[in-house]
């Protein structure tokens, strides 16, 4: 063979090696790309998955835009000014309508929610949800001028009309500070229901409304009880715990301007039937209570239609005069008028009986709902305009406020918050997780399961491993990057099969997210970070007994000093720095009613503290009922030896994980 | 802003003059782009409004369409010349426009002898093919957005003998997967797919007696979640454009439908698994009722619910007739029932008290898809109803039909 053909013959294997490889690593790409999403190979294109849902596009990382994300707005009495709190920007934002301008940005902590304002509006209260703190800003000064401690994350707030009691709810510590601003002190703290919310004032001053995002945890078949709690502003303590039955995600309240009724946010779950379909609201309905404060009484009425849903109210906001209550849907981008005069009448001539029916009977919103009034993305905080005119809506994801005109019943403008014109793909998949356009009519989204991107603190019962079998407890989305696989038989190997085809047929029952989407939606479910652990973490030293906690946790022989065999250490399948070896094992916590071999995916301790109910069907209402229980014989742990003290040393300790 | 450059020490001019600034060149490319700006602005829409017409010739038209010749043609608004598309049909009718606005479907016929199908076309290039093939006899064609096609037709064994029963169809785009989405002796017609995915259609009956009103009905593109339609009627996919369209000398105008293009509605997903024969049946509170003789029964009252399948071709409540018993499941105290029924099959309920006495038998006109657990809040209850949330003990007592194996399965 000459040089030539030996040149030849060297070029022919070069490029039959070259396609070779190239036809074989793409093969290997669909074949790594449909492992880890359970569906065909929408891409093989390495970028998506593996760079810009781990913290965003090339772009993204070089902006690094931040947005302002409006959440709560206040008006003004005097001057009509608003005042917006920003939670991305950590700042309370001053507007004027007038002008349609933002005025100043004055910091305040960190992840503000709530503001309300003082009577002559030379102070505002913000609170910072994550800094466990109010802030009191000097409106003349534009500067914080004091920081009030709170409870656990902050959220609502109010003032009484004195402006001597600063009503608090604590969101993660279930209870409710009662502030005195003037001396920057607590003056005390109340118990709430679970993941107080909201707060609303009486026009006299005299009663204080709570509204408590989650149910109580239950045990099937009991149903989910959400609280509103009734607080005497005067006296400081709660006189009444208004019960209200298969309802939570409790949000907005507010109380009408006669003083004599209150209406509160809610979505009717329906945990306790097999996930089979989602017409006709067989998931969960959204509505609102009537609340009548004092005589204990309660009615819940929907807001969806039998062929429209309204998914994930949120807000409540009265006019002036009582005419119209407006009620924000961030989930379906509409704010909801609710004709005040049409409801009072309803309540009144029909007999309770059937009254108490209406809670299911969605023909009857039309009586009452005056207009749907679309709205940017995710609508939430509203504040009304001192003379009633104007309705503002905070878009929280469009970093806008929406002007309604009241009196045309229109969406007439809006203002701009200056948020950064770059969207990043973290943005985008946040606002995929906002929406119910991804679910059959629009019927909920990501967040009416996951409030905050946390827990809704029910079971489910999805269909396809039968009816009445295999129930499943929710699981938090914050701080899961890290945790695959994910789904309690831990079959998911990614969020893309986790939020996948099945996922569609059997939640959304429409069609699966489209790549772009579902990219988005993965990219801000793995930025979501734990929440700040209020308990002392890793930053402050462990109290006495959270130290013998973490002893036990890590322990190799029990207190007679026996062995425990490895597979049986809590630290074995539960190691840091997730608290999980990510592999199935059983630790006999099986049902009857279960299905399969008993072995489910080791759940993740980081934040175990709020995320209860336990164990993978949410039998175990409390940490302790874990052991106490549902591991008589230490089959999940040995905890035999312990005794009630030693038990609550380990909880204390899993508590600041 | 201008900035005026600073004078040199010297008290030199500087070195180079900022010169007048060009205002006629400003002028001059204002106007240039005054213009695209002015034609965008002052006229009127871009293209003219396009429509298909269905046409005949004028005179007497035969109520039954089949002896009676007609075309497909494009026309626009402002514009009388119409384009027939249709041409080598001797009939052609019940065009349907594809979300994109580019094709249609319509009913042909190339010869009056020949058996009608269902026929696609292009709206500017005018090449035809044919869809169905088989001897049945569809109708009223329409897009679904998985790009199947829908349609209405005779069904097929004894459901379609001796009557007029009517039943929805899909099929691929090529007419091969023939599937058949509504069961049992109605007249199911129109289907549409609304903005949800969903499609709705009419259903008429068939009785020997006075007929009850026909009504809208849903289901999910599968055939599963058959319900009523309760709410406003959105806008129609195909609006008749109205008479406005003059069809020329000697014509008449039959039908309009706008050609625009349309939002493409969700694929929505399917549960059907066609490897299994039977659904689920789970009613959750069998004392949930609109009618009075079952609303008034005492609790406690309804011991088992019996499954027949519906054989006679009567309305909402007809006669019960004997025929084989396809299930039977207790009827627990709270009302609720879960009982495996065969798929595909038209189902008629009886409610059964103590001794098996009879208390109400009910041609509910529902059927389960193979693997679809249909759940009903009550026995015709009132329809704008959702479900209480209750854990119904039928699910927590051994179900009457089978049960699957296997562990976790779920989303």
């Amino acid at each position: 063979m000459g040089r030539r053909g030996l040149v030849a013959a060297g070029g022919m294997t070069l490029v039959l090696t070259l396609v070779g490889a190239g036809l074989g690593s793409h093969r290997w790409a669909v074949a790594h790309v449909e492992h880890y999403t359970a569906d065909v190979a929408w891409t093989t294109n390495c970028v998506p998955c593996h760079f810009s849902a781990r913290g965003g596009t090339v772009l993204d990382r070089i902006l690094r835009p931040r947005y302002r994300t409006p959440l709560e707005i206040a008006s003004c009495p005097g001057t009509g000014r608003l005042y917006v709190t920003a939670q991305d920007a950590d700042a309370l934002l001053v507007v004027d309508p007038a002008t349609r301008k933002v005025e100043s940005e004055i910091p305040v902590g960190h992840r503000p929610h709530g503001v309300v304002l003082n009577r002559d509006c030379t102070l505002a209260y913000v609170t910072n949800q994550n800094s466990d703190s109010v802030s009191v800003v000097d409106l003349h000064s534009g500067r914080t001028a004091a920081t009030l401690p709170t409870g656990f994350a902050p959220a609502g707030v109010a003032l009484d009309p004195s402006g001597e009691r600063l009503f608090v709810a604590n969101w993660f510590g279930d209870d409710i500070s009662i502030l005195d601003p003037a001396r920057g002190a607590e003056v005390t703290r109340l118990a709430a229901g679970k993941n107080p919310t909201a707060v609303g004032v009486s026009p006299d001053g005299r009663w204080i409304l709570v509204s408590n995002q989650l149910a109580r945890p239950a045990r099937r078949p009991e149903p989910p009880v959400s609280e509103v709690t009734l607080v005497d502003a005067v006296q400081g303590r709660v006189i009444m715990r208004h019960e209200l039955k298969n309802a939570h995600l409790l949000e907005g309240v507010a109380f009408a301007p006669e003083g004599d009724l209150a209406l509160v946010t809610l979505v009717r779950t329906k945990n306790l039937l097999p996930a089979l379909q989602v017409e006709r609201g067989w998931m969960m309905t959204s509505g609102f209570a009537v609340v009548d404060p004092l005589r204990n009484r309660t009615v819940q009425l929907p807001l969806d239609e039998v062929e429209q849903f309204f998914a994930d109210p949120s807000h409540v906001a009265f006019t002036p005069d009582g005419r119209y209550a407006f009620i924000s849907h961030g989930g379906v981008d509409v704010v909801s008028v609710v004709d005040m005069s049409s409801l009072r009448r309803l309540l009144r001539e029909t007999d309770p009986g059937e009254l108490s029916r209406f809670a299911n009977h969605l023909g009857i919103t039309r009586r009452y709902v005056r207009k749907r009034i679309r709205t940017g993305a995710n609508p939430r905080g509203l504040a009304v305009s001192p003379d009633g005119r104007f309705v503002y809506v905070a878009e929280r994801l469009d970093d806008r406020i929406g002007i309604i005109d009241v009196e045309r019943l229109e969406r007439v403008g809006e203002i701009d918050l200056g948020g950064p014109r770059h969207i990043t793909l973290v943005r985008r998949g946040e606002r995929v997780f906002h929406s119910g356009r991804y679910t059959f009519q629009q019927q909920f989204s990501c967040r009416s399961c996951h409030p905050n991107s946390h827990v809704d603190g029910l079971a489910y019962d999805f269909e396809p491993d039968g009816l009445g079998r295999n129930l499943v407890d929710n699981r938090s989305l914050l701080g899961l990057r890290g945790t695959e696989p994910f789904k309690w038989n831990g079959k998911n190997t990614s969020l893309y099969m986790q939020c996948g085809i099945r996922f569609a047929r059997f939640l959304m029952r429409t069609e699966p997210f489209r790549f772009q989407d579902l990219n988005a939606l993965v990219a801000y479910i793995s930025s979501l970070e734990k929440p700040p652990n209020r308990h002392p973490s890793e930053v402050t030293e462990l109290t006495p007994a959270q130290e013998r906690g973490r002893e036990i946790f890590e322990r190799s022989r029990t207190r007679e000093g026996e062995m425990i065999p490895v597979e049986n250490r809590c630290i074995t399948c539960h190691p840091p720095p997730h608290y999980t070896d990510r592999i199935r094992g059983t630790v006999e916590s099986a049902s009857p009613e279960d299905g399969g071999d008993g072995a489910f995916d080791t759940p993740q301790l980081n934040g175990v503290a709020k995320t209860a109910p336990y164990l993978h069907d949410g039998k175990a209402l409390t940490l302790e009922e874990i052991w106490t229980l549902y591991s008589p014989d230490d089959t999940h742990g040995v905890t035999g030896d312990l005794g009630k003290e030693g038990l609550n040393d380990l909880i204390d300790f899993l508590k600041t994980l | 802003m201008l900035q005026r450059m600073k004078p040199s020490r010297s008290g030199n001019p500087p070195a180079r003059s900022p010169g007048r600034f060009p205002w006629v060149l400003l002028a001059a490319g204002a106007a240039l782009l005054a213009i695209p700006g002015s034609l965008y602005l002052f006229s009127g829409p871009e293209k003219p409004e396009r429509f298909l017409l269905v046409i005949t010739e004028a005179g007497d038209v035969s109520t039954s369409g089949d002896d009676t010749p007609s075309w497909i043609a494009e026309g626009r608004n402002g514009d009388k010349d119409l384009r027939i598309l249709t041409g080598e049909f001797w009939s052609a009718t019940s065009p349907s426009v594809s979300h994109d606005g580019r094709r249609f479907l319509f009913i042909g016929r190339r010869t009056r002898e020949a058996i009608p199908g269902i026929w696609e076309m292009g709206i500017r290039k005018a090449a035809s093919r044919r869809i169905t093939k088989g001897n049945g006899a569809p109708d009223e064609p329409a897009y679904l957005p998985d790009g199947r096609i829908l349609f209405s037709d005779v069904p097929p064994g004894k459901d379609g003998k001796g009557n007029a029963s009517r039943s929805i169809f899909s099929c691929a785009s090529d007419g091969s997967d023939v599937r058949r989405l509504t069961f049992g002796r109605h007249r199911d017609s129109r289907p549409e797919v609304l903005p949800d995915g969903r499609i709705r259609f009419r259903r008429g009956f068939q009785t020997s007696g006075r007929a009850p009103a026909a009504l809208t009905m849903t289901i999910r593109p599968d055939g599963t979640g058959l319900a009523r339609f309760l709410g406003d009627p959105p806008e129609s996919p195909h609006p008749v454009a109205g008479s406005a369209m003059d069809p020329g000398e000697g014509r008449k105008l039959l039908d309009a439908i706008v050609v625009a293009n349309r939002p493409v509605p969700p694929v929505l997903t399917s549960i059907v698994n066609k490897k299994r024969s039977t659904g689920t049946l789970l009613c959750l509170n069998a004392y949930e009722s609109q009618l009075p003789r079952i609303a008034n029964l005492p609790p406690g009252s309804i011991q088992r619910v019996r499954i027949t399948e519906a054989e006679t071709p009567s309305g909402w409540e007809g006669e019960t007739t004997r025929v084989p018993v396809l299930a039977e499941a207790p009827v627990f105290p709270d009302g609720s029932f879960f009982v495996e029924v065969p798929a595909d099959t038209p189902l008629r309920l009886t409610l059964l008290g103590k001794g098996g006495r009879e208390l109400a038998s009910l041609e509910t006109g529902i059927w389960v898809r193979p693997n679809e657990n249909r759940g009903c809040i009550g026995c015709h209850e009132n329809p704008e109803l959702a479900p209480e949330n209750r854990v119904p003990i039928a699910l927590t007592q051994a179900a009457s039909g089978s049960k699957r194996e296997g562990g976790f399965r779920g989303p």
